[in-house]
């Protein structure tokens, strides 16, 4: 249905949820660092038709159309979790119901025995080939070699196994992720392609008051920055060539140490000493890329310590994976920018909602990007990654 | 989420290694059930191959049979890295110790080990190795029924099926024994063979005395005693008279006749 500038399509089952704009609210939510975006509705059930009339089973179906007209994103669900989080009136059926959904390729995960030859990047295409997304955005890789799917589902298989060993030449040694946007574009791209891709828009935080059509102006400004224990990581096992009189590290494992931000140091003892002929594999091409595909896995918690969490009215085409670039004024001197949180962001997680209470959609945008200013008394600046 | 390293059991499909380092090629069950060919399976390399607390040159070759099946670990969530441990070949859904009291066999040991010895290793072509080690019985039984075997006293017993044969590299000198013609040969070419004893006893039907030449040394005592013989004068008085010197020469002749024959080639006795 159309409703003023936008358009609120939402199907459960085969069922058009045909209610007032004012009895349902609604989120789209993606994130680069999560495959499967998430749409969670809220539904003001005032007489218990809905409740009677849809099925709210786990599984069930559920497709969602939002957006300003012209712009908007459609996405496919698969009904999670339901439950009535508030009854208005005793002894009836009536009440308020929430329904949690995930995206729909979560229905079509198999756990799998298969083994297949080619680059992480050949292999996710074949992984997301059965699915219709609306685009698939898949950046070429280096460590061609044989991959084993142990009953690991398409997700897992992603997430677990290639996502972390992945390496491009053409990455800039930035860390690969994979994600499905609001809109269903699934995304294999390295952090290097996410950034480098042109600004989708330019927002603004200026003082004073805001028209909900001012979409590129920002409402609501909240700079935040990640728990330092996400940071660091868990200890980092590597094998290492060295010969069973050798307690000295080597060169090459005092520099592992180096480039993990923010990880706890491996000592010593926890090294293993091995004969060099059978961990010589760690020469061969393909294993040598899955080292620094491992290393730059490892990166990404560190990678984006500037965030600001802005909410801005509804720009569905502002989804996660996409730039913006934020001018952010000093409030205190007119017509000078922040120069801390002004520039290019990464939209790190966008949620599109609409409120049914203000009868208007919004978006809220965690914007991101490596720290440009870090002071030099910051404990892990020595081991962040080219800040 | 689950803790790796993990251990599976897996079907051994290739132990020809090219590089001859012990690798063999895998099916890891149930996980790679559903690979599609033997050629995308993974070479995985002996556990036990770690130079820790060993030296160059020094530990244990083993590779396990091809279909055999055996337990491997998965050292990585990304299964790149996987290692097999050395143990008994499994043999499938059983287990071998009945089979080894069934089929050890060694007549000559007073003491039979009893469970839970010995320890033993039996292959799947039925080769049994074991080792008593609360005794000291240890040896090897092959399923023909030839065994070598060391009691705990230190006596080795030795059971062969056709032959058994000792020898140096150039075979100059050997000790055969040769259940084919019954036949124990001992050869020391160029050397002797020295048999010390106070009593020799042969018995037998045939004897054969081979080779040729003075070193015959048989010949040489029994020759001279016979030339002394014939060629006594009776110059003594104690000797015999002339007729008799006469009729004893003829015979004795054809024994250093045929004494010569021998010396030249080899001759039976009958």
């Amino acid at each position: 249905m159309e409703f003023n500038d936008y358009v609120l399509d939402i199907v459960i089952g085969d069922s058009l949820v045909e209610i007032g704009t004012s009895e349902f609210s609604f989120s789209m939510s993606d994130s680069i660092f999560q495959m499967f975006p998430s749409f969670n509705l809220q539904i003001n059930d005032v007489a218990g038709v809905l409740l009677e009339t849809l099925a709210f089973t786990p599984g069930e179906k559920v497709n969602a159309t939002f957006g300003r007209v012209g712009e908007e994103i459609q996405n496919r669900y698969i009904s999670r979790h339901f439950e009535t989080s508030e009854v208005f009136t005793p002894g009836t059926l009536n009440g308020l119901l929430n329904i949690n959904n995930t995206h729909e390729f979560v229905y079509f995960q198999n756990r799998e025995s298969y083994a297949y030859e080619g680059t992480p990047s050949d292999v996710v295409r074949e992984l997301t080939s059965d699915y219709n997304f609306s685009d698939t955005r898949i950046d070429n890789s280096e460590n061609q070699h044989i991959w084993y799917r142990p009953f690991y589902t398409q997700a897992e298989m992603i997430e677990k196994v290639l996502l972390e060993n992945v390496y491009s030449n053409d990455s800039n040694d930035t860390p690969f992720f994979s994600f499905i946007d609001n809109d269903n574009v699934f995304h294999f791209e390295s952090f290097f392609s996410l950034i480098e891709r042109s600004s989708e828009t330019e927002l603004l935080l200026i003082p004073g008051d805001y028209a909900i059509n001012e979409r590129n102006r920002v409402i609501d400004f909240k700079p935040l920055s990640e728990d330092y224990n996400s940071l660091q990581k868990t200890l980092i096992y590597q094998y290492f060539e060295r010969g069973v009189d050798s307690f000295e590290l080597t060169e090459s494992e005092k520099n592992i140490k180096e480039v993990y931000p923010g990880d706890y140091l491996v000592s010593q003892e926890e090294l293993i000493l091995t004969g060099t002929e059978y961990f010589s594999r760690s020469n061969i091409k393909e294993y040598e890329d899955n080292v620094l595909g491992q290393k730059l896995f490892n990166l990404r918690s560190g990678l984006l310590t500037n965030k600001i969490l802005v909410t801005i009215p509804l720009n569905t085409n502002l989804v996660a994976g996409k730039t913006v670039d934020l001018v952010a004024s000093k409030a205190f001197l007119e017509n000078e920018n922040s120069l801390s949180y002004s520039g290019k962001f990464l939209v790190e997680r966008s949620q599109h909602s609409w409120s049914g209470e203000s009868q208007n959609g919004f978006s809220q945008l965690l914007l991101s990007r490596k720290n440009k200013t870090v002071p030099d008394s910051y404990l892990i600046k020595s081991r962040l990654y080219n800040p | 989420m689950m803790e790796y390293p993990i251990y599976r059991i897996a079907k051994v499909i290739d132990n020809l290694d090219e590089e001859e380092t012990g690798r063999i090629k895998v099916r890891v069950l149930p996980e790679m059930n559903g690979v599609p060919n033997d050629d995308l399976l993974p070479w995985i390399t002996p556990d036990s191959q770690s130079k820790n607390g060993t030296s160059d040159g020094v530990g244990i070759h083993n590779v396990p049979d091809i279909d055999s099946h055996i337990t491997v670990r998965v050292n990585d969530k990304y299964w790149t890295d996987i290692n097999y441990l050395y143990e008994s070949p499994r043999l499938s859904s059983y287990y071998p110790y009945s089979s080894f009291s069934e089929e050890f066999d060694i007549d000559e040991l007073e003491t039979t080990p009893e469970y839970p010895q010995p320890k033993f290793e039996k292959t799947a072509d039925g080769v049994i190795a074991f080792h008593d080690t609360s005794q000291g019985i240890l040896g090897i039984q092959h399923p023909t029924g030839a065994y070598v075997a060391i009691d705990e006293k230190g006596q080795i017993f030795v059971k062969f099926i056709d032959k058994v044969k000792m020898k140096n590299d150039d075979e100059t000198i050997s000790l055969e024994l040769n259940t084919t013609d019954n036949k124990v040969d001992i050869k020391a070419d160029g050397g002797e063979v020295v048999i010390t004893a106070e009593d020799f006893t042969f018995n037998g039907t045939n004897y054969v005395i081979a080779g040729g030449g003075d070193s015959a040394v048989l010949f040489t005592p029994l020759e001279e005693i016979l030339s002394a013989l014939l060629s006594h004068a009776h110059t003594a008085p104690s000797g015999p008279t002339t007729p008799a010197e006469k009729s004893d020469k003829s015979p004795l002749s054809a024994l250093q006749s045929k004494l010569t024959e021998m010396k030249s080639a080899s001759t039976t006795l009958d």
